[in-house]
This record gives C-alpha cells, sequence and structure tokens, in this order.
C-alpha cells in the first residue's frame, strides 16, 4: 500500500518534469505555493491525488504527439487548479499543482517543503528532461547485457570464488 | 548469472571470455573471416586489455598509475597512454562539473573511464582489422559495431537492478557504446566527490554513444549527481547526443528522447 501510493505520487512527480518541458512553462517552481499551510499526510486528501494521477495519464499520450497536434486526444480532466497530497521523498515533501484548461493540463509545478535547494532541480522546466516510464521486466533475445553487476565487489567476489571452484 | 536470452549461440565467428580486470570480458566476433585470422583478433584484443591492466589498475602494485600515485612516476615521464588517460580524464572532469573525478576516494583511480576507453580502442583496432561485426563487453560495458548477420543490428539488454534475470529496456543498433553504472549491488558505491557521500538516488543509469569511455564516466557522474543528474542527462542528450536510461532508487524509469530503445 506504501509503495503505491509513493508510485502515485512519484509519478506526479515526473509528470511536472514532463510538462514543464512541453509547454517550456515555467511559474516559479521555488516559490512555494502555500508554505505556511501544514503538510497535508499523504493518504488523507483522497480527492486531489486522482487528479494528479489523471494528469499523470494526459501527459504521458500528448507526449507521444507534438503539442499542435490538430486532434488532442480526449482526456475527460475537469478545468482547474489542483493540488495533490505532499509526496514523500527522502529529502523533503513534495507538492504538485497542476492547472486544467479545456479538459488538457497545461501547467504544471512543484513545490517542496524541507527540500532546501534540491527542489529547484527537480522540478523547473527550464530545459528539457528525460520522460518517465513504467519500469519493465522483459526476457528477451539479446546478444548481450550492460549492467553495473559485473562491477560491483559482490560481482567480484563471487567471480573470484567461482574461479577457485573451477580449479582442477 | 547472464539474463534469460542473453546467449543465442553463435553462428559464424568466435566467442570468448576471459577474466581481466576483475571482471568478466567476453568478446563475440560475427565476420565470416578464416578461423586462425578470428582466433589472433581474440587474441590481440585480450593482450592489450591485459596491457591496460598491467598499466592501470590500482590492485597492481607496480602499476604505471600506482606509481604515480606514489609520487615515484611524473605524468610526463610516463607513458603516452597514462598522459591520454589523465588528460580525458581532466577534461570529463570539467564536462560533469566535477562529478567524474579520477581522485574521488582520495587516490588516483582512473578506472572509470579506462574500462570503457580500452574496450573502445579493442573495438577500433577490430574495425580497422577488418571484424566490422562485433561486440566487446567488458563487466556491463559493451561496445558494438555492425550486426549478428548482415543487415541485422545488434539487440542489447539493459539489466533490471532487481530482477537478475530480466532486463528493463532493449536497445538496437550498428555502432553504439553503452555504458552503464549503479548502485544496485551492496557493495559498490558511487562517491559524490563534492560531499564524500555515497550516491544512491539513482539506482542504475545507462548511457549510450559513440565513445565508451566517455559514456562510462557520464554514467558514473550522473550516479554521483544523485536526482539532479536527471535534468543533466537531459540536457547531455540535447548537446551532446549521449542519450541515457535512469532507473531511480524507489523504481522510477526514464528515457532520453533519442535512445535506441526497441518497443515491442
Amino acid at each position: 500500500m506504501r509503495r503505491g501510493i509513493a508510485t502515485i505520487i512519484g509519478t506526479a512527480v515526473g509528470t511536472v518534469l514532463l510538462i514543464g518541458a512541453k509547454y517550456g512553462t515555467h511559474t516559479g517552481a521555488g516559490a512555494p505555493v502555500a508554505v505556511d499551510e501544514p503538510a497535508q499526510p499523504v493518504a488523507a486528501p483522497v480527492a486531489t491525488t486522482p487528479a494528479a494521477a489523471r494528469a499523470k495519464k494526459t501527459a504521458r499520450s500528448s507526449s507521444a504527439k507534438p503539442p499542435a497536434s490538430p486532434t488532442p486526444p480526449r482526456s475527460g480532466l475537469k478545468d482547474g487548479t489542483y493540488r495533490g497530497s505532499g509526496g514523500q521523498e527522502a529529502y523533503g515533501t513534495i507538492f504538485v499543482t497542476i492547472t486544467v484548461q479545456s479538459g488538457h493540463v497545461t501547467n504544471a509545478s512543484a513545490t517542496c517543503t524541507g527540500c532546501e535547494g534540491r527542489s529547484v532541480t527537480i522540478s523547473n522546466g527550464a530545459y528539457p528532461t528525460l520522460r518517465q516510464e513504467t519500469l519493465a521486466k522483459q526476457s528477451a533475445n539479446i546478444a548481450t547485457v550492460s549492467g553495473a553487476t559485473e562491477t560491483s565487489n559482490g560481482y567480484r567476489a563471487s567471480l573470484r570464488s567461482a574461479l577457485e571452484a573451477a580449479q582442477p | 548469472v547472464s539474463p534469460a536470452g542473453a546467449g543465442p549461440e553463435a553462428g559464424p565467428g568466435l566467442r570468448r571470455v576471459e577474466f581481466v580486470m576483475g571482471t568478466a570480458i567476453s568478446v563475440q566476433l560475427c565476420d565470416p573471416l578464416p578461423a586462425a585470422t578470428l582466433d589472433r583478433l581474440a587474441d590481440q584484443t585480450f593482450d592489450w586489455l591485459r596491457e591496460v591492466d598491467e598499466r592501470f589498475s590500482t590492485y597492481k602494485v607496480d602499476s604505471e598509475v600506482n606509481r604515480l600515485d606514489r609520487g615515484e612516476l611524473t605524468a610526463e615521464r610516463g607513458s603516452p597512454l597514462l598522459r591520454d588517460v589523465l588528460d580525458a580524464c581532466a577534461d570529463l572532469w570539467r564536462a560533469t562539473d566535477g562529478y567524474f573525478d579520477a581522485h574521488a576516494t582520495g587516490r588516483l583511480d582512473p578506472s572509470g573511464y579506462v574500462k570503457g576507453w580500452s574496450v573502445q580502442v579493442a573495438s577500433d583496432r577490430l574495425m580497422a582489422a577488418g571484424a566490422t561485426n562485433h561486440w566487446v563487453n567488458a563487466g556491463g560495458d559493451v561496445r558494438l559495431r555492425g550486426g549478428p548477420v548482415p543487415g541485422q543490428p545488434w539487440r542489447i539488454g539493459i539489466a533490471h537492478p532487481w530482477e537478475k534475470d530480466k532486463v528493463a529496456w532493449v536497445l538496437a543498433g550498428t555502432d553504439l557504446a553503452v555504458a552503464t553504472s549503479g548502485t544496485y549491488e551492496r557493495g559498490f558505491h558511487v562517491v559524490d566527490p563534492h560531499t564524500g557521500q555515497a550516491a544512491a538516488a539513482l539506482c542504475s543509469v545507462t548511457v549510450v554513444g559513440t565513445d565508451l569511455g566517455t559514456a562510462d564516466a557520464y554514467a558514473t557522474a550522473a550516479v554521483a549527481m544523485g536526482t539532479p543528474g536527471l535534468d543533466w542527462l537531459a540536457r547531455l542528450a540535447n548537446q551532446n547526443g549521449y542519450e541515457s536510461a535512469v532507473i531511480t532508487e524507489d523504481g522510477r524509469a526514464f528515457t532520453s528522447a533519442g535512445l535506441p530503445v526497441v518497443r515491442e
């Protein structure tokens, strides 16, 4: 459960990166929307979280097409401004606010309480960002694998023992 | 412990694995060259990688790197290879805002560049010798050229950090350098040179480009940056054409727009 919630919040934060890049808007992510408000508990305001979750869908589907697409996909979002509940990161609590116009997310910004200089780096859209996607688990027909495992001390130790075991 | 489907048996050509630089290095050659020629090319490849290990290993007491680190040798009196590596490390230190640092551990240790660089040189030499369809994989850093059969690209998996027999992405290409750095194995740490702390937010960073030493250093630097590395990688893709794929410690996945990923 806890992880499920963290995932929703996580993707909402990812949405900020995406939308910021797409619209090139920057609504002052460094300036908190409501710093004087107490941080809301992660699970309580259920009504706000689905909006953020739906926003994620919209952002992802629209990212596959150029912004000027003549027939934008219908998202079914209600116009307005929505503030998500607080998302816990190791370094603070992130709050995402989105704006929906004509059924589409036109702006998103994030604030972070307790982040002290880190939130700006991950939330402003001043330059292009990486796209978030679902982490896949595949069994594919491939020639070889790129990974960090084989440079680890654990790998080396295991390799060493395997080589020792293989000694005649 | 290679992921499922990682090793379709080679048709023509040669496949060889040897243990150099503390890791497994695999070479796959696919050109229809005489067996003796393929053997000689593989021998030359591993001779080169062992020479690099002798010069640059921090584990070998009398390596050039250790003699330089102890002050028994100056860079000026070192080999041209040593000077090339030191110059490249200095360039990469600047290009990564200091996050790729061959002195991050408090001593000279250029191995974050050397492994990728040595494989790049090995692959360049294979190309020059007429072996234009091959890949070399040194502990997860891959340089590939051509394909398994004419007209088909190589397919390379990016390891899933927690599912040992699965891959998170499949890349395809005929001329790629693919380097992955990460924190997902216990005992392996990338140190943020600015704080001296182990970086943890980015569990796996893969950088794809043309030069494997550069890709390796960029991947290590991004891991050291932590979360801000996501934005740095995005700018890198825009400005230098080095594409990337990232998995964060909380299981989020990110890719740059130009990553040569296979969507099936």
